[in-house]
């Protein structure tokens, strides 16, 4: 009692048909663009001897 | 310097990226330069206090020269030639002294605390490179065309990133070394004035220049 061929597609077809949210929803909320990570990658430290601390710029 | 607006193509990025990571790397061994010539000062300090007290302990009392050379209170303080070899010497003295002082003071400013820039930390360049990995994918890269643009993308990073740090790193050395600079040449003053001194004083006393007390 296997289904026809025949049936199949259009029972495919009707279900997609039946369906049409997911294309909705794609055009109201595109995938937001990939945005490549940019930046600089630097750290700061403090070195040297602490003689006098009023030394100051 | 940020992200280069005309990322460099691979072989000249190579070239930079080689040449930056040297002079890197010499900005981070002259931090500590400053400090490995302090025994030097040291040294040379020492000799320079050695000779304060030689001298010091040579020249005279003050109150003898003063009833040696000024025994009458009338007598211009100096237009008198007997305290002339007292007095240069202590000006000797005194200048060696001061110029011992701002030796110290300028090694004080040549190794104070700084601040200096480094590339990474690693866990931010490694999620860094994570992240573009997944930004290529998503561009819809894979296998060695992936790896080639993550690769690239990363270099043109390190090339900004090493510009960037370096010129600050370098700046913050240069301070550092102009200080040094000039306490050497406070030092050299200061032994020549110590040794000028020195010689003043024993060349006074053989020819029995330096004022003695009146009897």
């Amino acid at each position: 009692m296997t289904p026809k061929p025949s049936s199949m597609p259009q029972s495919i077809s009707t279900e997609r048909s039946g369906t049409p949210r997911v294309a909705d929803t794609k055009s109201a909320n595109p995938q937001p663009r990939p945005v490549k990570p940019a930046g600089s990658l630097t750290y700061t430290i403090t070195k040297g001897a602490n003689a006098f601390p009023s030394f100051k710029k | 310097m940020d992200d280069l607006s005309e990322p460099l193509g691979d072989k000249s990025s190579a070239l930079l990226l080689g040449m930056f990571q040297d002079f890197y790397r010499q900005d981070v061994a002259a931090e500590e330069d400053v400090h490995r010539t302090l025994p030097f000062f040291a040294t040379a300090l020492g000799l320079i206090v050695a000779a304060l007290n030689y001298v010091a302990g040579q020249l005279p009392p003050l109150s003898p020269v003063v009833k040696a050379c000024w025994p009458q209170p009338s007598t211009a303080p100096l237009a008198n030639a007997c305290a002339w070899p007292a007095i240069a010497a202590a000006l000797l003295l005194a200048a060696e002294a001061v110029l011992a002082v701002c030796v110290l003071w300028q090694l004080a400013a040549a190794t104070r605390k700084r601040r200096y820039q480094r590339v990474g930390p690693e866990t931010s360049q490694l999620r860094r490179a994570q992240d573009l990995q997944a930004y290529h994918v998503s561009m819809g890269l894979e296998a060695d065309a992936l790896d080639v643009a993550v690769a690239a993308d990363l270099k043109q990073r390190l090339l900004a990133d090493f510009a960037k740090v370096t010129a600050a790193n370098r700046r913050v050395t240069q301070e550092r070394y102009a200080g040094r600079a000039r306490a050497v040449s406070f030092l050299l003053w200061s032994l020549l004035f110590g040794i000028l001194a020195t010689m003043f004083v024993v060349a006074s006393a053989k020819l029995d220049l330096l004022p003695k007390a009146a009897p």
